[in-house]
């Protein structure tokens, strides 16, 4: 494919890997601190977050398997990013303010805090083989993408990436991943919906192109449960219950993604914009090559696809013009790069908080800083060295994945037991996780196929039930995680604030550090910024200002920068101090103007969030 | 039974009629009842606009995307039925 690309392609690309580091390393130097880097001083907007978790949902096989699904089935291939509205009450009302106001940073310490050490030592090595295996695959995908599409050797594709990943991640942290994806995002959207106006535009016009689907490639869902490797029964227990809960829940990057937005009402807002809005335009974006290659076909594809594997590349050569190419190949590479980058700093963070912390605890912030930055070189470098060990065999890469999907539903039905059930108990959690994990995992055995055959929903056995297995180990773990628990002590409520649903009002309790203020939030409109002596984490208001705001002393305020397209990058969070008698005055300590990136001399808004 | 009632089903639906009921019948029993669990537990502020605000996005978005895909199926298999 490299004889393809123009001068002009090759100029994109390389513009666009030299936009991502300088953005990465422009916007790294706001991290000063463990919070940063692991979740961006929990100060942004929602839209920032919605936008930069698009592009990190958006990973390294969508592009090119969402239109060979395309391709093969038509617009059902938007179901996978559609169907995921189901388990939102529990995210937005449950599982998000929980993590958020108990500040939980990683998924092993939920696990610790609610149920016991032994529990979230078992989750930790999981959760670890995963990631690492998992940048692994995202560093051999990348760097097959470059060999295919620039002719790069795939070891040193890998190891360009790598270094390029680092050299924006490794000093900035999530700053850096959370800007660097809002821009992958727009790249991601606007190649992709070029794309797909190029290909109406080839093919004739839109109703030539939807003229030119077979009737099969209109309907929303796939067939009910056939074929093997995309049905709608598979996809709706597999995908849109589990898979959604797996994504949201815990997948360590989406964790402190939305650990960085300044409020859980934001977090709320983001959440709901990306999967009503965003969502849907991404099934469109990356599917969209597929369906213009089946009308094409329907009009005498130039060049028969030899296999439908190629079918994105394919329709990419015919459509686009030198430079528009190169942007799609850049639009390929945000993909990657953005899923990988979240994958690092998830990797940094479990590695400092779960592991380096328990063997060298009571250090200074800094000395953890430099942990975390270690972590991010050390999880790159595995990753680095797990690519030709994929390349040799690539049975490896699909243990590893069918490992993960096997015991994902123990995970998931164990955590949000946790969540829902208050009486559920640590030895529960346990022996759940473990013997539910181990079910699901010697039903692989063809003998054993019998088990689920009965909640098959009539799918054939012969590929071995790739989806239906996830609902008998979700079964599985549900009867064994309620049989254990009436048969073992449940910890007391008291044990468990805030970690729980029954238990969520302490949760609000603890993070504000007394009772919550429950008047409606409202924003100021902008006010001068002073700095004086006063405590670092407070907040001096004018007294008229706290009436209409209905602040009160102590209530946690949320004061940013006036210019509202910087999406929170120049704000703080601080207490209400004593009110002050100056009108439209805030004032502050140096080291908090420090902490919140602001320049004195420009207007800042103050919010009540608590 | 499962294969059974699924014989059943696809003998009187198409794929993408009975796939829209299962979907909204089977994930809105999931849906409405964890949001009565959430609700019933104390998650939300019913004095606070914006959270009482919440709930009812989370209603209409359910019923926006039931209805999107039924009007897509609708236009282009006509009413459910074989």
């Amino acid at each position: 494919m490299s004889d393809s690309l123009h001068t002009l392609d090759y100029t994109v690309i390389v513009l666009y890997f030299a936009a991502i580091v300088a953005c990465g390393i422009y916007f790294g130097r706001y991290t000063k601190s463990t919070a940063d880097f692991f979740f961006g001083g929990q100060r942004f907007v929602w839209w920032l977050i919605a936008a930069s978790c698009i592009a990190t949902l958006v990973g390294s096989y969508s592009f090119i398997n969402y239109s060979d699904l395309g391709y093969d089935s038509g617009l059902a291939s938007m179901t996978y990013y559609t169907n995921d509205w189901f388990i939102m009450p529990l995210f937005l009302l449950g599982w998000f303010p929980i993590i958020y106001f108990n500040r939980i940073s990683t998924i092993p310490e939920y696990f610790e805090r609610r149920f016991d050490r032994r529990t979230r030592f078992m989750v930790l090595i999981l959760i670890v083989l995963y990631l690492v295996g998992y940048i692994g695959m995202n560093l051999q995908t990348i760097a097959v993408v470059l060999n295919r599409v620039i002719g790069m050797p795939i070891m040193i594709g890998a190891v360009v990436v790598a270094i390029i990943s680092l050299a924006y991640m490794h000093s900035g942290g999530q700053m850096s991943v959370l800007m660097t994806d809002l821009f992958q995002s727009m790249i991601l959207f606007v190649a992709g919906i070029g794309i797909f106006i190029l290909g109406i535009n080839h093919v004739g016009g839109w109703d030539a192109f939807w003229n030119g689907l077979p009737a099969t490639h209109k309907v929303p869902f796939p067939q009910f449960n056939e074929p093997a490797n995309f049905h709608f029964i598979g996809t709706f227990w597999g995908d849109a219950l589990s898979g959604t809960v797996a994504f949201f829940f815990i997948n360590q990057g989406i964790i402190l993604r939305f650990l960085s937005v300044k409020s859980v009402h934001d977090g709320r807002k983001a959440m709901i914009v990306m999967v009503l809005v965003l969502m849907p335009i991404a099934a469109i974006v990356v599917s969209n090559g597929g369906w213009v290659g089946k009308a094409m076909e329907t009009y005498g594809w130039p060049e028969a696809p030899e296999k439908a594997k190629s079918v994105f590349i394919m329709v990419m050569k015919i459509i686009t013009q030198p430079g528009v190419f190169g942007l799609v190949v850049a639009a390929l590479l945000a993909a990657l790069m953005s899923t990988l980058d979240t994958l690092i700093n998830a990797v940094s963070a479990v590695g400092v908080n779960d592991i380096w912390k328990t063997i060298v605890p009571g250090k200074d912030d800094k000395y953890y800083l430099h942990a975390a930055r270690l972590a991010a070189v050390g999880a790159t470098l595995l990753g680095v060295v797990l690519v030709p060990i994929f390349e040799l065999d690539d049975q490896i890469y699909t243990a590893h994945s069918k490992f993960f999907t096997t015991i994902l539903p123990s995970l998931i039905v164990v955590l949000l037991m946790g969540v829902l059930w208050a009486r559920f108990t640590p030895t529960a959690a346990f022996w759940a996780l473990l013997l539910g994990s181990l079910l699901t995992l010697v039903t692989h055995h063809k003998s054993l196929y019998f088990l689920i055959e009965p909640l098959a929903h009539g799918v054939p056995a012969d590929k071995g039930y790739i989806y239906m297995r996830g609902l008998f180990g979700t079964l599985v773990t549900v009867v064994l995680g309620v049989g254990i628990t009436f048969c073992s002590k449940p910890r007391p409520k008291e044990d468990i604030p805030g970690l729980c649903i029954a238990t969520l009002s302490d949760g609000m309790r603890i993070f504000k550090g007394g009772e919550p203020n429950r008047s409606e939030p409202k924003t100021s409109s902008p006010l001068q910024l002073r700095t004086d002596s006063v405590d670092t984490d407070r907040v001096l208001l004018p007294v008229e200002l706290m009436e209409e705001l209905s602040i009160q002393e102590g209530d946690l305020i949320y004061v940013s920068d006036a210019r509202k397209w910087l999406g929170g990058l120049r704000s703080v969070h601080l207490k209400a101090g004593v009110p002050h008698q100056e009108t439209g005055v805030v004032i502050l300590h140096d080291e908090a103007v420090d902490r919140a990136n602001f320049s004195v001399d420009l207007p800042v808004t103050v919010e009540k969030l608590l | 039974m499962i294969d059974q009632f699924v014989v059943f089903a696809r003998s009187i639906l198409s794929d993408n009629w009975f796939a829209w009921f299962y979907q909204y019948l089977f994930g809105g029993v999931f849906f409405f009842f964890s949001l009565w669990l959430t609700f019933r537990a104390g998650t939300i502020y019913k004095g606070l606009r914006a959270d009482r605000r919440i709930i009812w996005i989370l209603v209409i978005g359910f019923f926006l995307f039931a209805g999107i895909h039924l009007i897509w199926i609708y236009s282009v298999e006509g009413p459910p039925g074989k």
